[in-house]
């Protein structure tokens, strides 16, 4: 068992600019991250030759100096990449492997202080067809396109809500794909009630208009006030179906339409990966403007387990130039609780960090509302549709498993298998907390399931061993 | 720009090419393969979230069952195979 005065895990920007102030201190510090390099989803490196995609300056310029400053400190981070968490024991010892190929090897770092950076997933809303190849996260496709340099299909159709879809839209259209429509179930109305909010994200404001003017000049129908309803196909991705939605995003009869598609791209937004947070028993709330769960947290990210800290999208949504104050501010408290460094002295320091803060989560609060699902598109989701996609279970199953008695989502998990397979219930979970929050009448709290060691899937030899 | 290293990889038998650097899955799908999988009630699956996390890409790579192409590097020769669940899990017959 080694130990180490501070371990953070996730080594995205939040985690990288934690580990920054942690090292200058000359504090025994861990980082651990599940991906082979640093930077998280956004900044990692566009090492391919003969990429397609090139970032965004203001992004590259993020990344360069981020970088820079981590390369100046690395001899003094003990780094694990390639290395999953998938258990915290007492709130201090945290449990990680890695693989290489048939074998596996494992650890444990006990931590005197620990700061969670585990970004985000997508979110999602199943429909009828969801599960076919050919249909994709907007994460999962921008991954495969700004990283990999593939686009696997001829004519792509993106889905869902809020800016990601802009963002996802604009790297296709430099890739060279021919998109055949983005679905947005929001209205502009959504967009014009929250301008003024919007505008105090200044830079990403201007960018994303940006994207919505290359979107329109390239000629790309936007379908606004839709959503996505069904994909086509027997095997594979052949089309979808749409259709208008009301302001509950209840899609209306008699609207339905047809586009062809070998490629459908989900864009509900992203939420928070907060298991581990819970794992350690820190509190969570289900914020309503976004519509997930976050874990609470004060100005100094410092959850309400004594020691634990949170930072970045794992905390709550709101992109990489927050996630690296957040880090940062995380990082000095943590160094603060230690004794390195006066507390006051670590409140002037981040005071710059607090301000710039205060301005992203205005604008990241009015993103991430008109993103969030509306009740209207959970309640009308079909009976056939599968919404636990390794378990394979139906919406009709678990209506089943509530009129049979199941009271709470773990009681549902139970009945029906739901969030007991591999990806243990990140994506069914969503919806099944929205589906016993909406057959309550809004009568009792939303739940999320309960996270358990081992929070990932692992090969047996590391827990025999 | 220079070039990458290239090379091939087996996919049920037949030989693909792929790049150094390149995920198994990124691979698969240039070479047009996009079923990954079929589930224990024989549906297609392939890759969905593309970040580790829904496991719908897992393939046997190199006799190693449930390996998830999307965050697993092609390396030369690497043989990798479809993933049927409904015989494996002894289902039918």
């Amino acid at each position: 068992m080694m130990d180490a005065e501070i371990v953070i895990i996730g080594g995205g920007p939040a985690g990288m600019a934690a580990a920054l102030e942690a090292a200058r201190r000359g504090i025994s510090t861990v980082l651990i991250d599940e991906n082979k390099s640093l930077g998280g989803r956004v900044l990692q490196s566009l090492e391919e030759p003969g990429n397609s995609i090139r970032r965004e300056w203001a992004e590259e310029q993020v990344r360069k100096k981020l970088f820079q400053a981590f390369d100046g400190i690395r001899d003094r981070v003990r780094v694990l990449l390639g290395t999953t968490v998938w258990g915290i024991f007492d709130r201090t010892t945290v449990a990680f492997f890695s693989e290489d190929g048939a074998s596996a090897s494992q650890g444990r770092v006990r931590a005197r202080k620990l700061i969670l950076n585990t970004g985000a997933i997508d979110r999602v809303v199943p429909f009828p067809g969801w599960t076919l190849p050919g249909v994709f996260t907007a994460g999962g496709l921008n991954q495969l396109v700004k990283y990999q340099n593939v686009l696997p299909g001829k004519r792509f159709l993106l889905a869902g809500s809020g800016p990601l879809q802009l963002v996802l839209a604009n790297q296709l259209l430099q890739a060279g794909a021919k998109i055949a429509g983005v679905v947005e179930a929001g209205s502009y109305r959504d967009v014009l009630g929250n301008i003024y909010s919007l505008l105090s994200g200044g830079r990403l404001m201007t960018r994303g208009m940006k994207y919505f003017f290359n979107i329109r000049r390239h000629r790309v129908p936007v379908y606004s006030s839709h959503v996505i309803v069904e994909a086509k196909g027997g095997k594979e991705v052949e089309g979808a179906v749409i259709a208008r939605v009301d302001r509950s995003w209840r899609p209306i009869e008699g609207t339905r339409k047809e586009i062809s598609a070998d490629v459908i791209a989900l864009a509900y937004g992203l939420i928070p990966s907060t298991e581990l947070a819970r794992l350690c028993g820190c509190n969570q709330r289900f914020d309503n403007n976004s519509g997930y769960f976050e874990i609470e947290h004060d100005q100094n990210m410092a959850t309400s387990v004594p020691g634990i800290f949170v930072a970045g999208d794992g905390a709550t949504i709101k992109g990489y130039p927050a996630a690296i104050e957040e880090g940062r501010i995380a990082g000095l408290a943590a160094c603060a609780q230690l004794g390195c460094i006066d507390p006051k002295e670590a409140d002037r320091l981040t005071e710059s960090s607090q301000k710039k803060l205060a301005r992203w989560k205005k604008f990241s609060a009015a993103m991430n509302s008109i993103s969030a699902p509306r009740p209207g598109i959970i309640q009308t989701i079909s009976d056939e549709t599968v919404v636990c996609r390794c378990e394979e279970v139906t919406m009709g199953d678990l209506r089943a498993a509530v009129r049979s008695g199941a009271t709470d989502i773990n009681h549902i998990k139970r009945k029906t298998r739901s969030g007991m397979g591999y990806c243990q219930g990140r994506f069914c979970g969503q919806v099944i907390n929205e589906l016993i929050w909406g057959l309550s009448g809004d009568s009792r709290p939303r739940e999320v399931f309960t996270a358990r060691v081992p929070v990932r899937p692992i090969p047996i030899e590391v827990l025999l061993r | 720009m220079a070039e990458s290293e290239t090379f091939e990889i087996e996919i049920d038998g037949r030989r693909i090419q792929a790049k150094k650097g390149q995920t198994i899955a990124a691979a698969l799908l240039v070479s047009g393969l996009r079923t990954f999988r079929q589930t224990r009630k024989d549906e297609p699956r392939g890759l969905f979230c593309g970040i580790g996390v829904c496991f719908e890409c897992r393939m046997t790579v190199n006799g190693v069952p449930n390996t998830r192409t999307c965050v697993t590097e092609a390396s030369p020769g690497c043989k990798v195979q479809t993933q049927r669940e409904r015989q494996q899990k002894g289902i039918e017959p």
